[in-house]
């Protein structure tokens, strides 16, 4: 964190003369801090700054032209700030809330609007057509009809239908010229009452009918529109009504870190509550059905326009149920409280048993069991649930390695501890059948009187760092309020810390061994509250309230996507909040100032990246920061969120061991080609054989033809524009991949960045990944989502990469499958039978020209050439408009 | 439930009974300005010291007796030291009686207790009660002390602890420690004011360890006094507008004759005291007399040059 926002005041008021010092700085901060109340920020600083009538004569005016010019720069003009973040909050609030999503598709124009229009288009007609029919008596009865026998009753009748002309008993009705001329039978009927006329017997008129019928079956209609309508709401998940997430901890309980001991559970602080609703399924239980658009069409066509929706299900944990012993010590019932407490905030819902009740209905069940406890061995059977997560409520350092499997009934159990992690990573393997790893944390006391009360203070700096003076004093107040000033000096004493303007650094020993000393909570905690933080000094006039809410929201969304490794998810929240954020004009606004809030997000990202990996438990910490950070500036200052966008995807796409645009392939077994039973295998498939890959990286997408033109200067490697299909030349086709170049373009480009292209291995096993899949997506049988011509669109060239997400292959890349043909680095021997287990990393010796090319593409409709595993070979001089590549690198 | 954490401006106040010390009853009708609020918060929020500064009568003392009422204290709770010039700051931490310390192990040939010959100053007071209580501690008028008084107390007011060493603790091996820190959360010293008439420039090391408000006597402060006390039964007889007007007559007598000694709100009170019982001025009469020509003038003077001056203008 670099300077603190008053910084720029103080140094203005130090060169007009006031005083101005460290100790100056470190009060008015702290003041800032206490009184963040923006008016009484002149009150704040003339009690700090102005100590004569000179000083504050001096601070007025410095006070007034400062504030109000720095006011006018930062508001670009007649943008209503505050309204903006609303709209921001309002735009998040409808679109994140998987419950208002839903919601939000019933509630498009369309749905809604069609429907009252088309109501209220039924009930003007008759409205219009039962006037039009009074009028129309009346004509006929005082002109054309004027001598026509009238009968007393029916004289009677038209009076009480022209004072109630909607009455539904009485339906009026006018003979249309048009459509049939009235007959003299008619006009004698014309005014009389439908139970009258239905009782004659003679004179029956046509459009009478006609009309009568319509009506009933438009009432009909309506009625049944309106009771669909109401049952589909009813049938909507209701959102309930709970209290707004705060960036604090959950549980006020002790702030006090807690690396002495189990005293008191661990405090499950907001993160920590959404990573256990999360691993429950939270995500899922939200959205229990979403409305399946295509097929609710269909069925309302079918239906003749009746609006019929049709769901679909999801997978859902719809109950947690919690099994606890009967009796349990207070510092484990606190923390089942907290969890009930922290799921039930986010809308898991919970049952909380105790003993060993039923719990056959349950779909997922939490199982507290303490071996010191023999009332907990009962609840062991419910270890046979098929979705059981069981924590140990035992001090985890207590534990033997022996006890964290266990067997029951032959069956081994995993065990986990009681910690946020711990039945995190319980229910996660519960849910989703993720084994998952309890952690352990090791503490240990034996430093912390090194540097005295001081040591949780120097360990949140540690995390903060670099901690300018601002930010340890805030901290101190934050976490350590015993503390004196002096504390501080002590820490600044320590050997290791490096005291720079920008602030303390700590040395990467002292650093690790301070942060690996405190709890996880804590660290959260800090973490927490320094985002927060970030959030308040960047806050544009006092809204950071409702921005924060509105991030708290989106960090949640992003959350579930980081953790899920999904960077376009976490890329498209961002998105969607933009799109959704404002009005047209707000958002033209905002977007002007883009560009420099493009560089400070940025700015947070490389800081944010450049921490990272100093954080000790790097990549959830860092990650999670970083986005953190990126929020925090984009919803606090109003920014744009495609801005946003493009920071979480650079800062989650970026790990640290590809270069950007590439994608880790982490080290693997996998089986190569394919199984004799597959009855679309190729004789050039098998044998099927096993092989083990190092770690690599491999372009996520083609080579795209804007990378490409960017690197190709000689003619030598202009590629071939002989066909139409060809993507060269064609400014509109940047984002597709470059097709008709030959091998030794394609391998030129790769060695040109560092890399090379792939081997045939590599590429397959990119491509299906270790289990033995047919597609780069699993199983199923290719129809739409891939790039090709066997669905059902007939392509006439390539597609933008990436364009079609059906194709993600397990890694998460794009059209492994169909777009285009890809040159790889070897050629395509027959597989050799081998009795070795199998076979590292096998390369392909070049020989010859002919090369191996992997994939298929646009053009063809075989779901055979789609296959991961199916080969082809090209001569290496070849071009065709099907066919590219992509690179990979050694990864770091 | 007092005591509060915080001040409030809308809060009702205690209502202090009328044998209870006249500054009570005085704090009880004053009106801080919010930016005096802001201050006080501020060195409430901080834990440091709070310097005011001000015309003599512009209600300084007030304020902190002030905040003590806003904050539900009791009388006790306010530890008052009025600074004299004879101060130095080892009485403002304790006093050592030698003399008796002496008579006891000498005349009485006993082994004396060195607690019982210690007196305590106001900031034993204040820093001990803090343990028991909310407590405020206000030292009053700084500047009439000797200079080195207030940056003796330096380390005081940064660390609110000082030492003893007439109580050497054989057992720790320590001085005796009196602080005011860690004090239950409820309890602790909870403001720490210093007042000063400005009548000599304070050390720059003490000011740079305190928060700064000048309180300043504006009409319209004034004005809202009389207004507070005319709605308590105080000042009898003097509507509202009579009120105003007295107000801005004085400010414009203060601006014409530049007084030595400005006038401020006691004087001010005591004059208008003196109109409500002694009568002798309508509001027709004091909107036509002349400045010079106002009743009671004594009791808003209160240098003989400044008089001198007013009348001879008169004659």
């Amino acid at each position: 964190m670099s300077a603190h926002p008053i910084d720029p005041f103080l140094d203005a008021w130090a060169s007009r003369g006031g005083r101005d010092g460290p100790d100056l700085r470190l009060r008015v901060y702290a003041a800032l801090t206490v009184m963040p109340s923006r008016d009484d920020l002149a009150d704040t600083l003339r009690a700090v700054l102005a100590w004569s009538a000179d000083d504050r004569a001096r601070f007025e005016a410095l006070f007034a032209t400062f504030f109000r010019e720095s006011i006018a720069s930062r508001a670009p003009e007649g943008l209503d700030v505050a309204a903006a973040l609303v709209s921001l909050r309002d735009g998040a609030s409808r679109v994140h809330l998987p419950a208002a999503e839903f919601r939000s598709v019933v509630d498009e124009p369309f749905d809604r609007l069609a429907f009252r229009a088309s109501v209220f288009l039924l009930v003007a007609g008759f409205v219009a057509a039962g006037s039009g029919a009074i009028i129309r008596a009346c004509d006929t009865s005082t002109t054309t009809d004027g001598g026509a026998p009238v009968a007393r009753d029916a004289a009677v009748d038209v009076v009480t239908d022209e004072q109630a002309p909607h009455d539904a008993a009485t339906v009026d009705v006018a003979p249309t010229p048009v459509l049939t001329p009235p007959t003299p039978a008619a006009t004698f009927h014309e005014r009389v009452t439908l139970g009258r006329w239905v009782g004659t017997t003679d004179g029956i008129a046509p459009w009478w009918f006609t009309l009568v019928l319509v009506t009933g079956a438009s009432v009909a209609l309506a009625s049944l529109l309106s009771k669909l309508e109401a049952e589909h709401r009813a049938r909507l998940p209701v959102e309930p009504a709970k209290p707004p997430i705060v960036l604090r901890a959950d549980t006020p309980a002790s702030s006090e870190p807690d690396y002495r001991g189990r005293s008191a559970p661990e405090p499950i602080d907001a993160r920590g509550g959404d990573a256990l609703a999360w691993a429950a399924g939270f995500a899922r239980s939200d959205e229990a059905r979403e409305l399946d658009l295509r097929r609710t069409v269909n069925q309302s066509a079918r239906r003749l326009g009746i609006f019929s929706p049709v769901y679909r299900a999801r997978a859902v944990t719809s109950t947690v149920k919690m099994v606890l012993p009967a009796r349990l010590d207070a510092v484990a019932e606190a923390l089942v409280a907290g969890v009930v407490r922290a799921l039930t905030q986010r809308n898991v819902p919970v049952e909380v048993t105790r003993g060993a009740r039923d719990v056959a209905g349950a779909e997922l069940v939490l199982v507290f069991v303490d071996a010191r406890n023999p009332s907990t061995v009962p609840l062991r059977r419910w270890w046979r649930h098929p979705r059981v997560a069981a924590v140990e409520l035992r001090d985890p350092w207590l534990w033997g390695d022996e006890v964290e499997t266990l067997t029951v009934e032959g069956r081994p159990v995993r065990v986990h501890a009681p910690t946020i992690e711990g039945i995190t990573v319980a229910l996660l393997a519960a849910s989703r059948g993720v084994r998952g790893e309890a952690s352990r944390r090791v503490r240990d006391d034996d430093d912390a009187e090194h540097v005295g009360a001081a040591f949780p203070l120097a360990a949140a700096c540690a995390l903060c760092e670099p901690c300018d003076l601002a930010t340890i004093d805030a901290l101190r107040r934050r976490f350590t309020p015993e503390l004196p000033f002096v504390a501080v000096q002590r820490i600044a004493a320590m050997e290791g810390v490096r005291r720079a303007p920008a602030g303390w650094t700590f040395e990467r020993e002292l650093r690790d061994h301070l942060v690996s000393r405190v709890g996880s909570g804590f660290r959260e905690e800090v973490l927490a509250w320094q985002t927060q933080r970030l959030a308040e000094i960047t806050a544009a006039e006092g809204t950071w309230a409702a921005a924060l809410l509105s991030r708290e929201r989106a960090l949640v969304e992003l959350q579930r996507a980081v953790v899920a490794d999904d960077v376009r998810a976490a890329a498209a929240v961002a998105r969607a909040l933009e799109a959704e954020a404002a009005s047209d004009e707000a958002r033209a606004r905002l977007r002007e100032r883009a560009g420099e809030l493009g560089v400070v997000l940025r700015g947070v990202a490389e800081a944010a990246r450049g921490e990272g990996e100093r954080v000790a438990d790097a990549r959830a910490g860092w990650r999670r920061w970083a986005i953190d950070a990126a929020c925090a500036a984009a919803c606090t200052t109003g920014a744009v969120w495609s801005v946003a966008a493009g920071v979480v995807e650079d800062v989650v796409e970026w790990d640290g061991r590809c270069p950007r645009g590439m994608v880790y392939i982490p080290a693997g077994e996998f089986l190569m080609g394919s199984a004799e039973s597959d009855s679309y295998a190729q004789p050039n498939e098998k044998p099927q054989h096993r092989v083990r890959m190092s770690a690599f990286c491999i372009d996520r997408t083609e080579v795209t033809v804007a990378q490409y033109r960017a690197w190709s200067g000689s003619a030598t490697n202009t590629p071939g524009t002989e066909s139409a299909s060809c993507n060269w030349g064609h400014a509109d086709r940047d984002n597709h991949p470059i097709n008709c170049v030959d091998w030794n373009q394609a391998n030129a480009f790769c060695t040109a960045h560092g890399g090379s292209l792939p081997t045939e291995a590599q590429w397959e096993y990119a491509a299906r990944g270790g289990d033995g899949r047919v597609y780069p997506w699993g199983n199923t049988a290719p129809r739409n989502q891939l790039c090709w011509s066997g669905g059902e669109t007939q392509r006439g060239g390539t597609c933008a990469v990436g364009s079609i997400a059906g194709d993600r292959s397990p890694f998460g890349l794009d059209d492994m499958a169909g777009n285009v043909w890809e040159w790889i680095a070897d050629y395509n021997r027959p597989y050799r039978a081998t009795t070795e287990p199998s076979i590292a990393d096998p390369v392909e010796p070049l020989s010859g020209s002919a090369r191996g090319v992997r994939g298929g593409a646009w053009d063809y409709s075989y779901p055979v050439l789609v296959r991961a595993a199916y080969r082809s070979v090209i001569v290496a001089s070849f071009r065709f408009d099907d066919l590219g590549f992509r690179c990979v690198r050694g990864s770091r | 439930m007092p005591p509060y954490d915080d001040l409030d401006l809308n809060r009702a106040l205690r209502k202090p009974s009328d044998d209870e010390n006249l500054k009570w009853r005085e704090a009880f009708h004053y009106r801080p300005t919010a930016s005096l609020v802001s201050a006080l918060r501020l060195a409430l929020r901080l834990q440091q010291p709070l310097l005011l500064t001000g015309a003599p009568g512009s209600g300084k003392t007030s304020a902190a007796y002030w905040a003590a009422l806003n904050l539900g204290l009791d009388p006790a709770a306010l530890i008052h030291h009025t600074v004299r010039s004879d101060d130095s700051a080892q009485r403002i931490r304790y006093e050592f009686d030698a003399v008796k310390y002496f008579y006891l192990a000498q005349v009485k040939k006993q082994e004396p207790d060195p607690a019982a010959c210690i007196k305590h100053g106001p900031l034993w007071r204040a820093f001990e009660g803090a343990h028991a209580r909310r407590t405020v501690l206000l030292l009053d008028e700084v500047d009439k002390a000797p200079r080195d008084f207030p940056n003796d107390l330096l380390h005081e007011f940064d660390l609110r602890e000082f030492t003893v060493p007439e109580l050497y603790d054989e057992a720790s091996k320590r001085d005796h420690v009196v602080s005011a820190r860690g004090a239950p959360a409820a309890h602790g010293l909870a403001l720490l004011v210093v007042t000063s008439n400005g009548e000599r420039q304070l050390p720059d090391a003490f000011l740079r360890r305190c928060l700064h408000h000048h309180v300043e006597m504006t009409p319209e402060a004034m004005k809202a006094i009389v207004k507070r006390r005319r709605e308590h039964g105080a000042l009898n007889g003097i509507s509202e507008s009579f009120g105003d007007l007295a107000v801005e007559k004085l400010v414009a007598l203060q601006s014409r004759h530049d007084l030595e000694h400005p006038i401020g709100l006691a004087e001010f009170l005591v004059w208008l005291r003196a109109v409500s019982e002694l009568g002798g001025v309508s509001e027709e009469s004091l909107r036509r007399l002349d400045l010079e020509r106002l009743p009671y003038l004594e009791a808003l003077l209160k240098t003989p040059g400044d008089l001198q001056r007013v009348q001879r203008a008169a004659r």
